[in-house]
């Protein structure tokens, strides 16, 4: 049994991963801290007054292709927008390719599959913001355009999966080849390590609100993942036949934490490689399903109460990338609803908070629920000798870019609490991160598209994996996940925009 | 991995059945009671608060 990490691409790679490559520069988890770590202090530059990274492509609702992008610092607008541009795609080229060679990855590959990803999500994200695309009611008057869908710009992340999808379903070729920079998890990990500075300057504005969110997620999600896996495992057990060895891998991989989840529950119960594998797929295929319809029926039916239903993405859809992917469609689509609805303008990243704090509780969960099958497992139900479960553990399984999630937040959040003076910079410093932060999203909605692979479906005997999940999810985790957002989100309401 | 990835189907096939063990009931029992009752206390504990806020 090979060990697991906690920063994953793949449960393949994973699985494969040589033994002792355990260290600090030999996971995708610690470089996903490392690579955010460096974007968000080269974008604090800003608060000691040096401006390292303002010429960072940011996106904006454009008519005209000429007015779509621009260098993100005010400071630097009059740089031509090719050299933003390349710029950016240079900076990230060569900052993951460096990650690359660290994991061993032939670099070679890496950087021509990355090019192609990155330059794809890139025009993805663009295309999203197509004023008759993404322009909220707000903003459609002063673009003179009588309509459009009000997406707001994270349309070009619905765009990306699509492209993903379509690549990874009907050009395998082009999708096998692409798969060196196929790396999903590593892409969403490193998102959320910058996005951990952008929501500690928020935090700094509305302290009240966001420790509120903090708590409640980790309520939320410890009465969640105990209710979840027990009817899924006893589901599983019970009534579908299933043996221990598959039982708990998909009992943690639907309930809790899809991939990660069904990889550390895999190990902690010596399951062989191909159970948490074959779990790993399925989970793959339906995160997507619940990426695109979850955000929809939320925002359909959840405007009025958009912490919860930013929480209830969190709790319900499976994948790190993907809770964090439908934590930034809700966020959009909910705000775009309750200004068209209400009138309210709430103040973007709350929901996607949320979504993103009830996900990182479910991370660090996994590591405490792994420790405890482990050592009923080897202590009750399969003991061998020699079996010494600990903390080494948990520490083993501790999905580290939370350390560096929560690094860039408090940081940001102290600074601009100590120091109001810093806001301004600080915002400029998230601004900037969120320059790349946006990119790391859309070439995860890409990446996630590639390794969907519907044909999976088709595979003789999936189905009955699939029943477990599509009874369980829709069954009840969906259901008393809303319960639970419901429960502890209810009557919590981000701040008002400009208020 | 590609040298042990055994068909699905046939994963599925042999498969045996396996008696829930009287350990599993009780992780399966305390899971949910635990589950239920955190979400009890820290429901109410939350809405105590969220008076406060």
């Amino acid at each position: 049994m090979s060990t697991p990490t906690s920063g994953s691409t793949s449960p393949t790679a994973v699985l494969t991963a040589p033994a002792g490559r355990q260290g600090l520069l030999a996971s995708e988890d610690w470089w996903s801290v490392w690579l955010g770590l460096f974007i968000f202090l080269l974008s604090t530059g800003v608060l000691a007054g040096i401006d390292v990274l303002g010429w960072a492509a940011k996106s904006q609702v454009w008519l005209s292709l000429r007015s779509a992008v621009k260098p993100v610092s005010p400071r630097l607008a009059s740089l031509p927008v090719v050299a933003s541009i390349l710029g950016t795609y240079l900076f990230l080229l060569a900052t993951t390719s460096v990650g690359a060679a660290f994991l061993r990855v032939s670099v070679r590959r890496f950087a021509a599959a990355f090019t192609v990803v990155f330059w794809i999500s890139y025009a993805c994200w663009v295309l999203g913001h197509y004023a008759y695309i993404a322009a909220t009611p707000d903003k459609t008057g002063g673009l003179g355009i009588g309509w459009s869908l009000q997406l707001t710009g994270e349309a070009g992340f619905i765009l990306a999966l699509l492209a993903g999808l379509a690549i990874g379903n009907f050009l395998p070729r082009a999708a096998a080849w692409l798969s060196a920079a196929t790396r999903p998890e590593w892409y969403i990990k490193t998102a959320i390590v910058i996005m951990g500075a952008g929501l500690g300057v928020k935090a700094a504005q509305a302290t009240g609100i966001a420790a509120v969110v903090v708590f409640h997620g980790f309520c939320a999600i410890v009465a969640a993942s105990l209710i979840f896996w027990a009817l899924v495992y006893y589901l599983a057990r019970r009534f579908f036949g299933f043996s221990r060895e598959w039982a708990a891998p998909l009992a943690s991989g639907v309930s809790i934490c899809g991939v990660s989840a069904a990889i550390a529950t895999g190990a902690a119960i010596r399951a062989r490689p191909v159970v948490p594998i074959m779990v790993s797929s399925l989970v793959v295929v339906f995160a997507v399903v619940e990426l695109v319809l979850l955000p929809f029926f939320a925002q359909a039916f959840l405007y009025h109460e958009p912490m919860v239903a930013g929480a209830w993405m969190g709790l319900s859809v499976k994948t790190d990338g993907a809770a964090v992917a439908s934590g930034a469609i809700v966020d959009s689509l909910v705000r775009a609803k309750a200004m068209a609805v209400q009138g309210v303008r709430y103040e973007e990243g709350w929901m996607l908070m949320a979504a993103t704090t009830t996900k990182m509780f479910i991370d660090v969960f996994i590591g405490v629920w792994a420790l405890v099958l482990a050592v009923l497992w080897c202590t009750k139900i399969d003991r061998r000798p020699g079996d010494r479960p600990g903390i080494a553990t948990v520490w083993q399984r501790f999905p580290k870019f939370v350390l560096g999630y929560v690094l860039t937040f408090l940081a940001l959040l102290v600074a601009c609490v100590w120091r109001p003076d810093l806001r301004p910079a600080g915002e400029l410093a998230s601004d900037e991160g969120t320059s790349f932060r946006v990119l790391f999203f859309a070439m995860t909605f890409l990446t996630i598209g590639l390794v969907s692979n519907f044909r999976k479906l088709r595979e003789e005997g999936i189905w009955r994996l699939a029943a477990v999940y599509v009874v369980s999810l829709f069954g009840f985790i969906v259901w008393i996940g809303l319960a639970i957002s419901w429960v502890f989100f209810k009557g919590i309401r981000p701040p008002i925009a400009g208020g | 991995m590609a040298e042990e990835s055994p068909h699905l189907g046939e994963e599925m096939r042999r498969m045996q059945h396996e008696e829930l063990l009287p350990v599993e009931r009780r992780l399966i029992a305390r899971s949910l009671i635990l589950g239920l009752a955190l979400l009890l206390v820290l429901g109410w504990i939350s809405a105590a608060l969220r008076g406060g806020f």
